[in-house]
């Protein structure tokens, strides 16, 4: 074969061209949530809005309305209309402004609290409703259909949190849809005994589909809640001061709030003079729950290795080649010129394993830095 | 407003989705990454898109598609095209036509070759670096190619003669001894 048909060919494990494993999970996280949970607020563009019960197109009714919420702030009737009902005339001015609102909140971490907030909004208007037996199916399955959208949203937003953040988030989500799943369970007891004839029927079976949908939320609410009790963060520092020595901090942190560990290793790289740090940390193992034994929890501390080299020419770290075409290939790949300063932050596998972190200098005074990691199950020398 | 109605899952479907993404996503992947020449953000992007599309698709229309993977790839062109619409391209016209080569030293080791392959693989024109993608890079045969790109397998097969030479011109004199070696 053609010798550049060959390195072509080998282009096909050049880090460059190799998505980041995590941004692989979490895109496949939020690909199943789609598949999950199929609503309308998923594909905001592709799929129609659905018809509000006043005839109009909702889309219209949220950009008059939105403007009118616009004119109307501070006059009071937005807030007014914050504690009406889903009967009243002045329900889609709360919805509106609550739209405003999302539009105007960027931040992932606050977004996802106000999409929780909007979702008890939800589940107390239904309770209200039902309580005053005013509740018909029509407004049962709005509410429904609302309250899955801010909850889908708030799941899909969370591969975005930062690591340090989740946990309080996940813990929030956690406890939140466990009571909404409680009161959703309540509510189709009164809705039974309250609610007469067909009408009853569909109320039930609206209310059926929610009940359904806060105890699977819950339940993966909850999951996800444990596994971020188990946060893992690796942070690594490289310097390079004016002589062209680098300097190295490795910053690691393990385990939960009550249990943390951090560790931190402050070198020297000489240039010309390569370099290896290695580090070992347990790894605390998914928990096993056995069926037979009493709840014994599994935490089998297993290793995890990780190894940062550096190696470091002064002699020959100019650089030769444009920097924006380097820069242009990829974010992780940087060049280390002298006194320039770069920090990255990779997340450790939690199932046990090695990372290695490698910075390399070549030849022509480019660092490239490779972050590898691989399963290790047995012992290293450490 | 009656509620619309929650679509049956198809959980064989969505397994075997999910399936396929493990299996393609790297080489979508990479494919939209030399396709474009785009920052890995802006690829992991519009490789996402790709997915949602293609199961979007899956859910409307609930009929199997025989080669998903072909599928897949035509789907990254579609996604590329009207992000090409809404955005400039990444490289400007300058970078595109081929520039004076520096005189580089040695070449000291192989990740340097491929750096400096990557490079000129990116200033070539689209057409070719696509071809030169899907051959090499992603690996798929002259038939699948052809099947991508709507176009016959000798077709691929003379395009891909072609952009390989375009190629060889581009690279420094340095790499040809490196590849004649």
């Amino acid at each position: 074969m053609d010798p550049l048909e060959q390195q072509l060919k080998s282009l096909n494990s050049s880090p460059a061209s190799e998505p980041d494993p995590q941004w692989v999970a979490s895109a496949r996280t939020k690909l199943a949530w789609t598949m999950e949970y199929p609503v309308q607020g998923a594909l905001p563009r592709a799929t129609p809005l659905p018809r509000l019960r006043f005839g109009l197109r909702r889309i219209w009714m949220t950009v008059s309305i939105s403007l009118l919420v616009v004119l109307l702030l501070g006059s009071g009737i937005t807030y007014a209309a914050q504690g009406v009902m889903p009967d009243n005339i002045l329900y889609p001015v709360k919805i509106a402004s609550e739209e405003v609102l999302l539009g105007v909140t960027k931040d992932p971490v606050q977004r996802t609290n106000l999409e929780l907030r909007l979702a008890n909004r939800r589940v107390d208007e239904l309770q209200a409703l039902s309580q005053s037996e005013t509740l018909d199916a029509d407004i049962a399955a709005e509410l429904h259909a609302r309250y899955q959208k801010h909850i889908t949203e708030v799941l899909q937003a969370l591969p975005t949190i930062p690591q340090d953040k989740v946990q309080t988030v996940t813990e929030t989500l956690s406890q939140d849809t466990e009571e909404h799943a409680r009161i959703t369970q309540e509510l189709d007891v009164r809705a039974s005994s309250e609610i007469k004839g067909e009408i009853k029927a569909s109320v039930k079976a609206s209310l059926e589909q929610m009940r359904q949908f806060t105890e699977e939320t819950s339940r993966a609410a909850h999951y996800l809640k444990e596994k971020s009790n188990r946060p893992t963060k690796w942070k690594v520092k490289v310097e390079t001061n004016t002589t062209g020595e680098a300097h190295v901090k490795v910053e690691t942190e393990m385990g939960n709030n009550e249990k943390k560990e951090k560790r931190e290793i402050e070198f020297r790289a000489t240039p010309g003079v390569p370099l290896t740090v290695t580090s070992t940390w347990p790894m605390i193992k998914e928990r096993r729950e056995k069926k037979n034994d009493e709840e014994t929890e599994d935490q089998e501390p297993s290793r995890v290795r990780a190894t940062t080299t550096i190696i470091f020419d002064l002699d020959q770290a100019t650089t030769t080649v444009p920097s924006n075409t380097i820069e242009q290939l990829e974010k992780m790949k940087r060049i280390l010129n002298k006194g320039s300063f770069f920090q990255f932050q990779s997340d450790m596998s939690a199932e046990g394993g090695s990372v290695e972190q490698r910075v390399e200098t070549d030849i022509k005074g480019q660092s490239h830095i490779r972050v590898d990691s691989q399963e290790d199950s047995q012992e290293d020398d450490d | 407003m009656p509620p619309e109605p929650i679509p049956t899952r198809d959980k064989e479907l969505e397994e075997r989705f999910l399936a396929a993404y493990d299996a393609q996503v790297k080489s979508i992947f990479r494919y939209i990454y030399y396709r474009t020449g785009q920052e890995k953000e802006e690829t992991q992007e519009l490789t996402q898109e790709v997915f949602m599309r293609t199961w979007a698709y899956l859910q409307e229309n609930k009929r199997p598609i025989d080669d998903i993977r072909a599928f897949l790839f035509q789907v990254a062109r579609h996604v590329i095209a009207d992000r090409w619409r809404k955005h400039k391209p990444a490289l400007s016209l300058e970078e595109l036509s081929p520039q004076e080569e520096p005189a580089t030293p040695p070449l000291p080791h192989a990740s340097l070759d491929l750096l400096i392959l990557e490079q000129h693989l990116l200033k070539l024109p689209v057409r070719h670096r696509e071809i030169l993608t899907l051959r090499f890079i992603s690996d798929l045969s002259t038939e699948e190619t052809g099947r991508v790109l709507g176009i016959s397998a000798n077709n691929v097969a003379v395009l891909t003669n072609r952009a390989i030479k375009k190629l060889r011109k581009l690279l420094p004199t340095t790499m040809h001894d490196v590849l004649d070696a």
